[in-house]
């Protein structure tokens, strides 16, 4: 089933009409979930978890970050 | 690049009691917005006082202009009187001081559409979510086309469920 779903030539091209997520108001529901996650945290971690993003983007350009 | 530390920079603000209310990407994030920002961006209160005070918590943070020609211009009193836009790189991250936003609305008009915030022994205040999407509405550029469906929805679920 999943290979099906994978494999399907038939399936529309990815972003044709939402697919494979709808759209509403110009988000998915990966969006949605998104606000109501930050919803869940308060204003300090609010604003910790945007810090965290972008030191972590920085912390990787620096090349801190070791794979494996 | 500094580590961004947005909070630490308003606690330090606040320790020096300046007038000030936090708008743009953070004035979202504080909200619930889930778009990520790398600069935090302040309407200030113009006010001889208030820019020494503003001065004095920059220099603590080590705040200099982000100048184009490379020279190290340091902000003060005057300067924050002078200038409408003052955007400046600390210790802990971009700060952007600004005298205005959107259609004229400065701080006294701001703090009248702001929230107060509790940063966990720090009470901040950030425009609410109607001022911000106006703000963006009135920039209209294509950052704000992106972040507009976002905080309109954040908007929508707060109005549906106030608690």
């Amino acid at each position: 089933m999943f290979d099906d779903f994978q494999d399907d030539p038939n399936a529309p091209v990815w972003g044709a009409n939402g697919w494979p997520r709808p759209t509403e108001n110009g988000l998915d529901e990966g969006d949605r979930l998104l606000i109501l996650a930050m919803l869940e945290l308060t204003p300090l971690q609010r604003l910790q978890s945007i810090a965290g993003f972008v030191n972590g983007i920085a912390e990787i350009q620096r090349g801190r970050i070791q794979s494996g | 690049m500094a580590e961004f530390n947005p909070a630490e920079i308003l606690r330090t603000l606040l320790r020096h009691q300046a007038k000030f209310v936090v708008v743009g990407g953070i004035a979202g994030g504080l909200a619930g917005s889930p778009l990520i920002t790398r600069d935090l961006d302040l309407v200030y209160l113009n006010e001889e006082e208030n820019n020494q005070r503003l001065a004095g918590a920059l220099q603590e943070l080590e705040a200099l202009y982000k100048d184009p020609a490379g020279r190290t211009i340091k902000p003060d009193a005057s300067r924050l009187g002078m200038y409408r836009v003052n955007l400046l790189k600390t210790r802990l991250g971009d700060l952007d001081l600004l005298r205005e936003i959107g259609n004229q609305l400065d701080y006294e008009a701001l703090l009248e559409r702001s929230l107060e915030y509790d940063l966990e022994g720090a009470s901040i205040r950030a425009i609410d979510l109607e001022t911000l999407i106006e703000a963006k509405e009135v920039a209209n550029r294509p950052k704000d086309h992106y972040a507009l469906p976002f905080l309109r929805e954040l908007l929508h679920l707060k109005r549906s469920h106030p608690n």
